[in-house]
């Protein structure tokens, strides 16, 4: 599956977080406005916006069996001959604090471009786009990217500067720390920093019924009530 | 259930995935590389002429963060 994966631009949305992809979702989904539910799958057409197959929550809605999946990824992918990719884009998340908490989830390190503007950025980006699809990266990290120290309140270490700062969330992604950092100018050095960090990185493993409990026992929350969009009000 | 099936099809590569709470070492199998947001895939989509594989979940979990 990760295989066929890599045949198409694989897209994962984070429900409730932003308006506009909320208004996709429902519209894509069928379902009532406002009625979107916590969970969607589909394969969509290279506009961006065309279903190939049945919409639902899971693969379930049109594939009874993961090879019946994969059987389907491989017709798609006939229909669409590969085209010069170039360079892709580093795959960043919404923000920070959303990026944080699907690293998180992932158990994955959260990678975070700290530019103070576009043009820093870019010029970190053209250092870091190629690590993070080669093939000893892809899909290893979640990315963000924050533009001065103030957004990173939740990180601790820190450093001065802009660059590239590799993280390792704590196990409801809300906190982190900073384990390996470089300037992003420089290829060899960044690998480097990549890779210490990711060797470094420990991250707490996931028992949901005791997270939701530990939660509660102290009062962690991932959103306030009044703070979802009217359509995250019926998502369960 | 539907989080299951999402998680065992499209997370990881479930052979390294660890069971229950501990730290343990980030799993060093495949995973699939996800655009985080609708328009970079859109975007990227349009410009290779690729299918789009889309996926959509909470991070939370009755209101937890941490978990799908």
């Amino acid at each position: 599956m990760v295989e066929l994966s890599r045949q198409f631009v694989c897209a994962r949305l984070t429900v409730y977080e932003d308006d506009a992809e909320t208004q996709f979702l429902d519209k894509l989904s069928a379902h009532r406005p406002g009625d979107l539910k916590n969970s969607t799958f589909a394969l969509l057409a290279p506009d961006g916006h065309s279903p190939l197959t049945t919409v639902g929550r899971s693969p379930r809605a049109s594939f009874r069996e993961p090879e019946d999946l994969a059987a389907a990824m491989k017709r798609i992918t006939a229909r669409y001959p590969q085209k010069e990719q170039g360079v892709r884009q580093v795959p960043y998340m919404l923000g920070i604090r959303i990026g944080l908490n699907v690293a998180s989830c992932d158990l994955a390190p959260f990678v975070v471009v700290l530019a103070k503007d576009a043009e820093a950025r870019a010029r970190i980006e053209a250092t870091l786009a190629p690590l993070a699809w080669s093939a000893e990266f892809i899909g290893r990290f979640v990315y963000a990217h924050a533009e001065n120290r103030d957004q990173l309140a939740a990180i601790h270490g820190v450093p001065e500067g802009d660059g590239v700062l590799l993280i390792e969330p704590d196990v409801f992604g809300l906190e982190g720390k900073v384990l390996a950092h470089d300037p992003g100018s420089d290829p060899a050095t960044l690998l480097t920093a990549l890779r210490t960090g990711f060797a470094a990185c420990k991250i707490e493993g996931k028992d949901t019924r005791a997270l939701i409990a530990e939660a509660r026992e102290r009062g962690i929350t991932w959103r306030d009530v009044d703070e979802p969009p009217a359509a995250a009000r019926k998502k369960h | 259930m539907v989080r299951a099936l999402l998680l065992t099809l499209l997370m990881v590569a479930q052979d390294d995935w660890p069971e229950g709470r501990g730290v343990v070492e980030v799993p060093k199998g495949e995973r699939i590389a996800f655009f985080g947001t609708l328009t970079a895939a859109q975007a990227e989509a349009a410009r290779i002429h690729k299918p789009i594989m889309l996926v959509a979940a909470a991070p939370e979990c009755q209101n937890t963060p941490g978990v799908w």
